[in-house]
């Protein structure tokens, strides 16, 4: 039991006292539907793999996206996580493919252009490539990593651009703090 | 601004206190180490969400306690109430609350409750290092802008990843120049940004400061406050071209030492009496002088571009003055707001301002952690 809990606490987000709560959950559960768990988080680790084009998490390579006929070849669309690009698929306003870095640049932590698939974005620039769209986070080391791509790419003369930041749709303009309102002012357009 | 209660539960000396204060002077008398400086702390923290002290979260928990809990009523001069708390277990994260509901960032609570604190070790402003004088403007600007403080956090986060790979460079480490390139960009946008708001800053304030120190010192002195910066500005458009040129001109440098040398971390503040420099030269009376200067400025200007008047935290400052220029402090008391004095000269009372109605007095006692409220 000792060894159920501290493997547990060893995820992200889940701290000794969770840990604790899910095992003894687990304790009372019949045993086919801890044994079916126990055999989904394998299957994670032993079916899904990363697409050798993207790098999206996928049980097929190249994943559904890659090899989808709908989608518009002509748009790359850069994020750091498989994460991001469901956020962006959510939206269903996206037909191009997508790119996972794998994360940010931070030399704090030790990642650099070489631990970021930046050299295989970089092989998959075409002369089909019309765009590159940079989604990377609006925070300190993803704006780094935009920065970074646009020196390698802007020579290629392939048009990037950089998804904008500013107030969350259907809110209200007095509840944004200042910061968000701050930046929207500094990001605003011509209309 | 005005803190009509304040409770306290395990922090630093208290174990348990209630206190309610009174809206113009509470005079705090006691002996040394009762725990004089700690109520001025937790007032401060409320405030700002950071000890004045610089003190990390553990230290300010009660000896053998497992958390600490400071909870506030402040009440602007509207009217307007703010219930403010802040609480810390041990080897957890900070939490502060405004209204029963938890603040994300900690440094939103920046000012929404202005506080100047005039402590002993404020003396730093004019006699330590360029970091002492940096922190008494990046503090007085936070409160008065969010956006300043964000750029300054965003900042000191960028200054890291850059000198990272400096240091690296130096080192030989395997990092090419080019992953330089978007750090250095992203230091000059928003380090322009933190130069053109000091500088803005300096301009206005060095207005105020100027006749505040002949009234301080009843002499016609020459006072001058400016910035001093590896970035020449000249107040017009943006830095960002004399902080790139600045950066170009450096260059070999920064490889040799392995860390960023130029921008708003180097930044100093220059203060000059007649045109003498008051870092190097001034005399004792003459810092303390500056400093009581700039602490009413600060006072001043929070007070004006805010609407709000701060709460005014005094640490032992009477102590190394004379009748006559204690007679000043009082009288320039009269009107300011909201004062917390502390002493640790038992004979102070309510007629010890002769300038204040004895009502608006309100003395208290710190004993070992406790306090309460006597006889003025």
């Amino acid at each position: 039991m000792e060894r159920a809990i501290s493997e547990l606490s060893k995820l992200p987000g889940i701290g000794r006292k969770s840990a604790q709560r899910l095992v003894f959950y687990l304790l009372k559960r019949p045993e086919h539907e801890v044994r079916t768990l126990a055999e989904a988080i394998v299957a994670v680790k032993e079916n899904i793999l990363f697409c050798s084009v993207c790098f999206n998490i996928t049980e097929t390579d190249p994943c559904q996206v890659c090899t989808s006929e709908k989608r518009d070849r002509e748009f790359i669309c850069v994020v750091e996580e498989a994460n991001d690009m469901l956020a962006i698929e959510r939206t269903g306003e996206y037909k191009g493919l997508y790119h996972v870095l794998g994360g940010a640049l931070s030399p704090l932590e030790g990642i650099g252009p070489e631990d970021l698939r930046i050299k295989e974005l970089l092989r998959r620039l075409s002369n089909d490539t019309r765009e590159v769209i940079i989604a990377t986070n609006p925070n300190t080391e993803g704006e780094a990593t935009a920065l970074y791509l646009e020196k390698l790419i802007k020579p290629l003369e392939i048009k990037m651009t950089r998804i904008a930041r500013g107030l969350p749709v259907g809110s209200n303009l007095e509840y944004a703090d200042e910061m968000t309102l701050t930046r929207a002012l500094e990001g605003r357009v011509v209309i | 601004m005005q803190l009509d209660t304040l409770t306290l539960n395990n922090f630093r000396n208290y174990e348990k206190s209630h206190i309610k204060f009174s809206a113009q002077i509470n005079l705090i008398k006691g002996l040394n180490a009762q725990g004089k400086t700690n109520l001025l702390e937790a007032i401060y923290l409320l405030c700002l969400g950071r000890s004045f002290r610089l003190a990390k979260n553990q230290e300010l928990i009660k000896e053998k306690k497992n958390y600490f809990k400071i909870q506030g009523l402040l009440q602007q001069d509207n009217q307007i109430q703010n219930e403010v708390i802040v609480n810390y277990v041990r080897d957890g994260r900070k939490e502060i609350q405004v209204d029963r509901k938890r603040l994300t960032m900690h440094s939103r609570v920046f000012g929404q409750f202005p506080v100047v604190i005039m402590a002993p070790d404020e003396f730093k402003v004019t006699a330590g290092s360029p970091t002492d004088r940096r922190r008494f403007l990046d503090i007085l600007l936070s409160q008065l802008s969010l956006p300043y403080l964000s750029d300054l956090q965003e900042y000191n986060r960028v200054l890291k990843q850059r000198n990272k790979i400096l240091h690296s460079l130096r080192e030989g480490y395997h990092v090419s120049e080019a992953e330089l390139a978007p750090w250095t960009e992203t230091l000059v946008t928003v380090g322009a940004r933190i130069i053109k708001a000091r500088q803005i800053f300096i301009s206005e304030f060095s207005q105020i400061v100027k006749p505040l120190y002949r009234e301080v010192t009843g002499t016609n002195d020459l006072f001058k406050i400016s910035i001093s910066s590896a970035v020449p500005y000249n107040n017009e458009g943006s830095a960002t071209a004399a902080f790139y040129e600045a950066i170009e001109k450096t260059k070999n440098k920064e490889r040799r030492l392995g860390t960023s040398l130029i921008g708003p971390h180097r930044d100093d503040l220059v203060f000059t009496i007649n045109d003498m420099d008051v870092r190097k030269y001034g005399s004792r009376g003459e810092h303390k002088s500056v400093l009581f200067t700039l602490k009413k400025a600060e006072f001043n200007f929070l007070y004006k571009k805010k609407g709000e008047r701060p709460l005014l935290l005094l640490d032992d400052c009477l102590s190394e003055l004379d009748h006559s220029r204690e007679q000043g402090v009082f009288h320039s008391m009269h009107g300011l707001g909201q004062i917390f004095l502390t002493s640790p000269r038992q004979e102070l009372q309510s007629k010890t301002f002769p300038f204040t109605e004895s009502d608006k007095v309100t003395c208290f006692l710190v004993e070992e952690g406790k306090i309460e409220s006597v006889k003025a």
